[in-house]
């Protein structure tokens, strides 16, 4: 009980790890940026390996994730600057950008950076019409064009007679 | 850059392959994202865009915002803002303002609304009729529901009510305070009823027999409720945003000590003052922008917070007007960090202002 290991954690050591991409590019990332992903820090924690191949993240994506985990990792940058960093990386990103991007932070479950790309997705869908959705989304409409304008021709108020009295 | 060189790299023969493998993703174009990442996105769509398009793309998604779990999860990812209404022309559409990543958004809503509004609570809220033997109804603004309440007395006013949440029964309740003279005995009573909605046919009376006159005198008031608007008592000005309270009292018609309340103790918490009297100029000088007839001299009542801690909503009166409460076709959002002032344009000199968020809840247990 009194005695513990003195050599501590596996901190000390600033190990590194290859990442490697769908089309084969690699990435050379520190290992307290790569455990920011639970995917990657069980992989990790399983095996020796160094090397690790994601066979459905392309390089491109992998590389925004890539420096996302490395900037959260620098212990010398501010929560603050993180924050301003996370609001500055999604802006500006076209919606297929970002739909891979979600699709890797869930893969490699990064979770506030899924967080914060579904978020902006959702802004940017916001105030566009159904068909914008559908052709972003590549979502076939299954509503028959009575179905459709049964549920328009419903957005009216709608009076829950449940409490109603007598009147 | 091929794959294979890393020889450097001692045991990395065996290269690791995520269980989920789509290999869509080497197409130019995504077929459909699954379900679960769908759902993580369309819990941060405002409430009336869900209404008036997303439900409208596909089956899956209609059946999939209309689950509770997602009503519930898209509730906690909503924005709490301010619902001002006219109250003079009771047909005027009201306006909400909210923030959203740092700036203010105003929007109105699509329909009128024909009652006063009392309070808010999960996207619900309490309407008042005057007009038809003082009914109550409970109304969501964006699903266009909307049920009425059992009549409270017939002679008495029920508009001092308020809408509350009760999550371990996962139901409605509203609570109604009343002050009336009793024709008996020529003094004046206080009442107190309360209805669970969906479950009571009629109101349920508390027992206030033993409560002191002080405690008593407060059910002349406006019950406090999850979501209480302003509520002036005096000096007092108990302002909320969601489950949480804060408290201003005057200290000056510019300045304000600013006390919050923590939610799990409901321990009071000294924050630092607010002091306005600096800026007196900027307001005035925006009363005259707004209203040329305006005399200089105005006051400032504060009716919100739009972000806890921040962003503080303060109605503005014309001094002259006082007691008839006229606002100068603004009001005035304040960030207490930056001590930026902002002016909010309204479309009525008679306004009032209520915490409220846009939701898809309605009364089956969401």
């Amino acid at each position: 009980m009194v005695t513990t290991d003195e050599k501590g954690p596996l901190t000390a050591k600033k190990k590194s790890v290859i990442i490697r991409s769908c089309d084969g590019d690699e990435f050379l990332v520190s290992e307290s940026a790569a455990v920011l992903s639970t995917s990657l820090k069980k992989i990790l924690e399983e095996k020796e390996d160094r090397l690790i191949h994601l066979s459905d993240i392309d390089n491109k994506t992998l590389a925004m994730v890539i420096a996302y985990l490395s900037t959260h990792a620098d212990d010398g940058l501010s929560d603050d600057l993180k924050r301003s960093f996370d609001q500055e990386f999604v802006s500006g990103k076209e919606f297929d950008v970002l739909k891979y991007l979600v699709l890797a932070t869930d893969t490699l479950q990064v979770t506030c950076l899924c967080y914060t790309v579904a978020k902006k997705m959702a802004d940017i869908m916001k105030n566009k019409l159904v068909e914008w959705v559908r052709r972003e989304f590549d979502i076939q409409n299954d509503y028959t064009p009575e179905a459709e304008a049964e549920i328009r021709r419903l957005d009216a108020w709608a009076w829950d007679d449940r409490q109603l009295e007598d009147d | 850059m091929a794959g294979d060189n890393c020889l450097h790299v001692k045991g990395q023969t065996c290269p690791f392959y995520l269980r989920r493998c789509i290999r869509r993703m080497l197409k130019t174009n995504i077929d459909s994202l699954p379900d679960d990442i769908v759902f993580d996105i369309l819990v941060h769509i405002p409430a009336q865009d869900i209404y008036n398009a997303t439900r409208l793309v596909c089956r899956k998604w209609y059946q999939m915002i209309l689950t509770h779990n997602f009503i519930h999860v898209h509730l906690q990812h909503s924005t709490c803002g301010l619902l001002i209404k006219n109250w003079l022309d009771r047909t005027s559409h009201p306006t909400f303002v909210a923030m959203r990543q740092g700036r203010i958004e105003i929007s109105k809503l699509s329909d009128k609304f024909n009652h006063l509004f009392l309070s808010s609570c999960n996207g619900l809220i309490l309407e008042f009729d005057c007009l038809k033997s003082y009914a109550l109804y409970i109304a969501n603004p964006v699903t266009k529901q909307r049920s009425a309440l059992p009549t409270f007395s017939a002679n008495t006013t029920s508009d001092c009510s308020a809408i509350a949440y009760a999550a371990t029964s996962m139901e409605y309740k509203v609570v109604n305070t009343c002050y009336f003279m009793n024709g008996n005995t020529d003094e004046f009573e206080h009442d107190c009823a309360i209805l669970t909605v969906g479950v009571d046919k009629s109101w349920r009376r508390v027992n206030i027999q033993h409560l002191s006159l002080t405690a008593k005198e407060l059910l002349k008031r406006t019950p406090f409720a999850t979501e209480v608007h302003s509520e002036r008592l005096g000096y007092y000005h108990y302002l909320s945003m969601g489950s949480y309270l804060s408290l201003l009292i005057d200290c000056s018609e510019f300045s304000w000590e600013v006390w919050e309340m923590k939610p799990e103790t409901g321990e009071w918490t000294k924050m630092p003052k607010i002091d306005l009297e600096a800026q007196k100029c900027t307001f005035e000088q925006l009363c005259c922008k707004y209203d040329s007839s305006s005399s200089l001299t105005c006051s400032l009542l504060p009716v919100g917070w739009l972000k806890s801690k921040e962003v503080l909503v303060f109605n503005v009166f014309k001094e002259h007007t006082l007691p008839i409460f006229i606002s100068p076709w603004f009001c005035i959002a304040y960030n207490v960090r930056t001590r930026e002032i902002y002016s909010i344009e309204l479309d009525s000199i008679c306004n009032t202002f209520l915490v409220h968020r846009n939701s898809l809840v309605w009364l089956d247990g969401c």
